[in-house]
């Protein structure tokens, strides 16, 4: 019984649980570019999508990086994971000091948006299935 | 998990409260930028407005799991108010009440043009901020939606 539930509810829901939330913590991030877009000296939060994926999933402890060998690289002094804030070096600056690029945060944030439609829409595929298995094929 | 959806609206919400308040600011300087009288005396000085990005007000739970999140994204809030302290205008009218004894009134140092162009950009950030925030909207809707 709890194999099946485990394969049920298993990896591949868990998968698309944790991009999701990146996906709404990337949102987030869009917000906060946008509103300070007119705010003297801000730097543009640069987290992706990608850092929000490994550290939640790091956080529930599954799909996370091991290390075997000592020459393997720490993934708690690996800045990328610690989802620190980058700053653009090379960003062409506006005078008042601000890197906030607008094109570029709104076509960010509409592929986000579009990106957690489809994972929904994966998400929910998954449901029908389900459901359907419970109703022996509409049986 | 929604956390983060409602965050993304509220810093959207300060964007468009900010945004609002610069626009109330331009108002105030381009309706005075005639007034030669102002309650500090002399003409109207024309004031701007100062955005800063903060760090959102945190309940316990945020702090005290923050050791896990990271950093979060920043909002913006209006830090003051200033006055611009560039010299006034003179105009040479010598029948007005506030002409000096050679004729010379002092006129606010409001640029009518300036204001115009801080309006539009104030009216063009703020609808980003709208965007940003049905965007947050509709990814809450379709979340809800996977309960049907």
């Amino acid at each position: 019984m709890s194999e099946i539930s485990a394969s049920l509810f298993g990896k591949g829901f868990l998968k698309l649980e944790t991009a999701l939330s990146a996906r709404e913590r990337m949102q987030s991030v869009y917000s906060a570019n946008i509103a300070n877009a007119d705010t003297p000296n801000y730097r543009a939060d640069q987290r992706s999508f990608a850092d929000f994926l490994t550290a939640s999933q790091q956080n529930q402890g599954h799909g996370g990086l091991a290390r075997t060998q000592p020459g393997h690289m720490d993934i708690n002094n690996s800045p990328s994971l610690q989802q620190t804030v980058f700053k653009r070096s090379d960003a062409t600056q506006r005078m008042d000091g601000n890197t906030v690029d607008m094109q570029k945060e709104m076509a960010g944030m509409a592929e986000n948006q579009l990106m957690h439609e489809l994972t929904i829409r994966l998400l929910k595929g998954r449901l029908e299935g389900m459901k359907n298995t419970i109703r022996e094929g509409g049986r | 998990m929604s956390d983060s959806l409602f965050g993304a609206m509220s810093i959207s919400g300060a964007g468009m409260s900010a945004q609002r308040a610069r626009m109330d600011i331009v108002a105030e300087n381009i309706a005075n930028a005639e007034s030669t009288k102002s309650p500090d005396g002399g003409p109207y000085r024309r004031r701007q407005i100062i955005f800063q990005a903060i760090q959102p007000r945190q309940a316990f739970n945020d702090v005290f799991r923050s050791s896990f999140q990271g950093h979060k994204p920043n909002t913006v809030k209006v830090a003051g108010v200033v006055p611009d302290q560039r010299p006034f205008r003179e105009l040479y009218n010598p029948s007005h009440p506030d002409a000096d004894k050679n004729g010379m009134v002092k006129m606010p140092n409001v640029n009518t043009i300036g204001e115009m162009v801080d309006m539009q950009s104030a009216a063009r950030s703020f609808e980003a901020n709208v965007t940003t925030m049905e965007a947050a909207k509709r990814m809450f809707q379709k979340s809800l939606e996977l309960l049907r």
